[in-house]
């Protein structure tokens, strides 16, 4: 059965980081355009949120790099495969941010500080200044033209055309003073006598300007602003009231009203500029603050999906190492470590098919060695057997009466013989025979414990030493099948001290890949094993004794592998041998 | 008739029952006077904005609730000094007044008489009272220089929130 992991996922935080980007921009969008105008009022709403904006919102970004960091350092802690790499990553993404927002901070703030600057320029001040002198200049200009025209005696002199000539008044009227555009006069009831010029500067009703003399205030329209001075004159001893007026260009108020404006905004802007820009900055900062975090976030994340496929690839090879090859590597993604995953997953496919086929051979090759052994190891008896019974039928043909000396000798080597290949017999069949473990839960110092008291009446002159067993040391395992291991390894220490010695059995709990073992170390103080028959040691039917069978290590390393475990060696010719056993804790 | 300020008093308040209305009056008596008649000649535009809130007050249990807001009102006047006409203009809403010499702006643009906070009905003006402030900015900042009052809140004097209570006989002043 093959089974799949995903090389890429997660892009869910991806797609979340971009929504807090794009929320981020047009809050910035807003901010500019709309809200940065209703700032000036504290209790304003686009004050509010800006607050909120700019201290909540890196607040949030900052506690979550606080956890991503305290999370890679975790991994780090506990080696986590990928973390020095996603670390690298980490670091490079966010140097690479603050490399490519230094230069645009300095340029933003070069450019508020030279915009600022060039708009409060003494040049524009100056000019804007001039523009308001002008016109309040020519302002000032037409009301004292008119009110010392109201006042002289040259419009009482023209008045006397009144009622006579009106056209020749209002002509002279404006040959005399060209800022006169209109004139009106009313009798002393109120009632008008004479209108001439601009007729929207024609005033409906005399009370308007009751009591009035002098200049009255400018009157402005929504076009034109109107200039008007009334002055009390008598004509042939009637009096009037004569209003005479100019209208100002189109446009003078509405122009003149830009220009205080825009002369008052730069004198704000002159006397504020220093704080405006420590402002602006700040504000600046508040916006480009969040965006880096937030390309910091980002960094995480794309760290995160880089890694993913490595760490996954690195897992997989492991996996494949311990032997697993039925691990595969899912991705979704179009790109080179797709490919790659692609490549691994051909390479893992070819691998496990080449190691099927060497498995089989191996166990072709094996079966064959064995069969030859076996057929090596029966033959051996049959030639005594063959010879003791030829040796006693060449006797019985010779002399039949004198088979009895010749006979017992014989029967019991031929006795002997056959027994020896039955023990053979017996000892393959266990070997091939050995069944699946049946795990239960062993004490490993009474297990060995049990062991010992089987071969004590075997130890002769040596001696087992348990003192360094931890009692506490329970794993799972087949007891019958750990029992035949102890067995087998003390009986050939035992076998190693013909002149006698120590055996040691320690055991510890050992961490290996994130599983605990317990680790056994056998340890004998005898011959030690030659260099040339290291290889050999754990190979069925290979033994340097008289009598053994060569199947004891074999049946040993069979069970230690039938519980996923190991079995190696140690050993220095004359000191000793050291066999050291890793069986997982769980089964 | 405008009672005395005492020193450190920036704002004076008044409120009064007429006729079913609630009427308040308020003074500016802080040392920002000065400064708004300088701002004003300089060029620039003063703003003045009194605020007033109407609560009741809760009692036993109730009052560690604090007394409840039943009305708040503001006025913002809008003061500069038109240089074609040499008078000084006080705007508020739609209402515009221009006046003479610094002796008729100083109380017109600095001083809210009379002003009509709450029509009620059938209630004792004992268990009310009113809060006032006055949010006073010598030079009314155009956007966007106006951001720097979020931030540097010197160009801008507030009073703190006064308390009066409510007179039966109508507004003292």
């Amino acid at each position: 059965m093959v089974r799949t992991q995903h090389a890429s996922t997660g892009s869910g935080g991806l797609w979340a980081l971009i929504l807090i980007f794009v929320l981020l921009i047009s809050l910035i969008v807003v901010f500019s355009q709309q809200i940065l105008a209703s700032l000036g009022n504290p209790n304003s709403l686009g004050s509010v949120i800006l607050f909120l904006a700019a201290i909540i919102l890196p607040l949030i970004l900052l506690g979550i790099i606080i956890y991503q960091i305290s999370r890679l350092v975790q991994e780090r802690r506990t080696s986590r495969p990928g973390s020095l790499l996603k670390t690298k990553l980490l670091l490079f993404f966010a140097l690479i941010a603050l490399l490519s927002s230094i230069p645009q901070a300095l340029l933003s703030v070069s450019f508020i500080n030279s915009t600022i600057s060039f708009w409060t320029e003494a040049g524009i001040g100056t000019a804007l200044k001039g523009g308001v002198g002008i016109s309040l200049d020519y302002f000032q200009g037409v009301v004292g033209s008119l009110e010392s025209f109201s006042k002289s005696s040259t419009l009482n002199t023209l008045l006397r055309d009144l009622g006579r000539n009106n056209d020749r008044l209002w002509r002279n009227l404006q040959d005399a003073n060209s800022n006169v555009h209109f004139v009106q006069v009313f009798d002393e009831e109120g009632k008008e006598i004479l209108f001439k010029g601009n007729p929207a500067a024609r005033l409906p009703d005399v009370s308007l300007i009751a009591g009035a003399e002098g200049r009255l205030p400018k009157e402005d329209r929504a076009d034109l602003s109107i200039l008007r001075s009334v002055s009390r004159q008598s004509v042939a001893g009637i009096g009037y009231r004569v209003v005479v007026g100019a209208v100002l260009s189109e446009g003078f108020a509405e122009n003149a009203r830009r220009l205080t404006t825009s002369l008052e905004t730069f004198n704000q802007l002159n006397r504020y500029k220093r704080l405006f820009q420590t402002v602006l900055l700040i504000f600046y900062g508040f916006f480009s603050f969040p965006i880096f975090l937030l390309s910091i976030l980002v960094s995480f994340l794309l760290s995160e999906e880089l890694i993913r496929p490595i760490v996954n690839l690195e897992d997989a090879t492991r996996r494949v190492a311990e032997g697993d090859y039925s691990f595969r590597i899912l991705t979704r993604s179009g790109d080179e470590l797709s490919a790659l995953v692609g490549s691994f997953n051909r390479m893992i496919g070819e691998l496990s098919h080449t190691r099927q086929q060497i498995v089989q051979a191996e166990k072709i090759a094996a079966w064959q060695e064995i069969a030859q052994r076996l057929a090596h190891e029966i033959k051996n008896p049959l030639t005594p057997i063959k010879l003791s019974a030829q040796r006693i039928l060449k006797r019985y043909q010779a002399n039949p009466g004198e088979v009895g000396p010749v006979l017992e000798p014989a029967v019991a080597a031929i006795i002997e013989e056959v027994e020896n290949l039955n023990k053979l017999l017996g000892e393959f069949r266990e070997f091939a025979r050995l069944p699946g473990p049946r795990p239960e839960e062993i004490n490993i110092l009474q297990l060995v414990e049990e062991v010992t008291a089987m071969y004590t009446h075997l130890s002769g002159g040596v001696k087992i030493d348990l003192s360094h067993l931890k009692e506490d040391i329970v794993l799972s395992a087949d007891r019958n099948q750990l029992k035949q291991v102890f067995a087998n390894l003390l009986k050939n220490g035992i076998q190693a001290m013909p002149g006698g010695g120590t055996i040691v059995v320690r055991c510890d709990v050992v961490a290996k890949e994130n599983r605990d073992y317990c680790r056994i170390w056998i340890e004998d103080t005898g011959t030690g094993i030659q260099e040339e028959y290291h290889d050999q040691v754990f190979r069925p039917y290979f033994t340097t004794k008289k009598d053994g069978t060569g199947l004891g290590l074999a049946i040993v390393e069979r069970v230690v592998f039938d519980h996923h475990g190991s079995i190696r060696f140690e050993t220095q010719t004359g000191l000793g041998t050291t066999f050291i056993i890793d069986l997982p804790m769980e089964s | 008739m405008v009672p005395p300020a005492v020193p450190g008093q920036e704002i004076l308040l008044s409120a009064g029952l007429t006729s079913r209305e609630i009427r308040v009056s308020a003074d500016y008596a802080g040392d920002e006077i000065e400064e708004v008649l300088s701002a004003i000649q300089e060029g620039f535009k003063s703003e003045i904005v009194f605020q007033f809130r109407l609560y009741e007050r809760k009692r036993g249990f109730f009052s560690y609730f604090g007394d409840r807001l039943v009305f708040e009102k503001s006025v913002t006047r809008l003061a500069y000094h038109d240089l074609f006409e040499q008078r000084f203009v006080v705007e508020s809403g739609d209402e515009r007044r221009t006046l003479g010499g610094e002796e008729q702006f100083v109380p017109a643009f600095f001083r809210l008489s009379g002003f009509l906070l709450a029509l009620i009905r059938d209630i004792d003006v004992r268990d009310y009272y009113v809060l006032g402030r006055i949010r006073v900015q010598p030079i009314r900042l155009v956007s966007p220089l106006n951001i720097v009052t979020l931030l540097f809140q010197q160009t801008v004097t507030t009073t703190p929130w006064q308390a009066v209570d409510i007179q039966e006989q109508g507004l003292q002043w």
